[in-house]
């Protein structure tokens, strides 16, 4: 590239990206990025095999099942104006409990489910319904129980309204 | 070159599916680079770089059997993968970072050579990084990592003619700035300082 020349055009630029590229072709990820790469596909692996293997396909189909439910059910609510679709809500809370998902379900949710954790909140439903979330309020005592599976960035992975306040304990 | 570093991607993703690590391992070590080129240019970062290769082999990972080859090659599907995740760490760091980090001296033996290519390199590489992602990201692709007007109208999801447009003007922005710095450099100090 002439850089003191002002005079350039469209072939110098062009020649001076291919002369950069010449210049990148030796960069690459560090090495470190490969082994972590490698380490995930390992847990991968080990949380896909042995005997668990299909009661983990059955609870992992459970959380899919309970979120589709619960996506209904929030549909339901946001669509009606009558306030309670208890039954639906309790099915959704019902169908996973509120046991720690399955390793293979927690490798979906986040490629390191070691750092995961699970964060349970009592919240107001007023305050959801003020976010733009609205939700049914089964117990009628204005409050709505939730649970979120955190990753070590802070930033949630999952979110589900659970059914009752026994769960919360 | 043995016959397993010789196969396919598609052999390889398919023998992956079936739990074979070497094969993962093997498409790691063919398509790292240029996804790693492709996000240090896109992100202005080596650390935010190798994060992209990172976040782009673990979503590989998690969605090998949802590659279709039909759709075009592995590379392309990576380059894609890398732009969406490139994208989205720049929006959460809020700034790109500077490309100053000059980590390609090596290999040149003079140190007054590589003073010169280390200068224009970083010249170029700071006016590639001030255009708009629209048009950096097309002569990324085209110009430094050589994908052809289709492969890149994949990656980015547009037409053909929409590829062409934006390298077309992405090269000419990308000249005037170049017009600029180096109007810039012939001025004299007193003179650069009252344009500046």
């Amino acid at each position: 590239m002439k850089q003191d020349d002002v005079n350039l055009n469209e072939r110098d630029v062009r020649d001076a990206l291919r002369a950069l590229a010449r210049a990148e072709e030796h960069l690459a990820a560090r090495p470190h990025v490969e082994a972590a790469v490698m380490r995930a596909w390992d847990a991968s692996a080990a949380a896909s095999i042995g005997p668990r293997r299909g009661s983990q396909a059955r609870a992992l189909w459970a959380v899919a099942a309970s979120f589709l439910l619960a996506v209904g059910a929030s549909y339901v609510w946001v669509r009606s104006d009558v306030p309670v679709v208890a039954t639906q809500s309790t099915d959704a809370g019902v169908a996973v409990g509120s046991s720690w998902p399955s390793d293979e379900a927690l490798v979906w949710l986040d490629p390191d489910p070691a750092s995961l954790q699970i964060v349970r909140l009592r919240v107001a439903s007023a305050t959801l319904s003020a976010q733009g979330y609205p939700v049914s309020d089964p117990d009628g005592d204005g409050t709505v129980d939730i649970e979120m599976i955190v990753g070590a960035d802070g930033l949630a992975r999952s979110v589900r309204v659970t059914a009752s306040a026994t769960q919360m304990n | 070159m043995d016959a397993t570093q010789a196969s396919s991607d598609e052999e390889l993703i398919e023998r992956a599916l079936r739990g074979e690590r070497e094969a993962f391992a093997l498409l790691y070590g063919r398509h790292q680079a240029p996804v790693y080129r492709f996000a240090r240019a896109m992100t202005g970062s080596s650390s935010l770089a190798e994060d992209v290769v990172q976040d782009v082999f673990l979503t590989l990972m998690r969605d090998l059997g949802r590659y279709d080859v039909a759709r075009g090659a592995l590379r392309t599907y990576l380059f894609g993968i890398a732009r969406n995740i490139a994208r989205h760490k720049a929006r959460t760091v809020r700034r790109l970072l500077s490309l100053t980090e000059i980590d390609d001296w090596a290999g040149i033996d003079d140190p007054a050579e590589a003073f010169a290519v280390a200068q224009e390199t970083l010249q170029l590489r700071r006016c590639l990084s001030a255009l708009p992602s629209r048009y950096r990201e097309v002569i990324v692709l085209c110009d430094l990592q050589e994908l052809d007007y289709a492969e890149t109208a994949t990656v980015l999801g547009v037409p053909v003619g929409t590829v062409r447009s934006r390298l077309h003007r992405g090269r000419q922005m990308l000249l005037e700035r170049l017009r600029q710095r180096a109007g810039l450099r012939s001025l004299t100090p007193a003179a650069k300082r009252c344009v500046i």
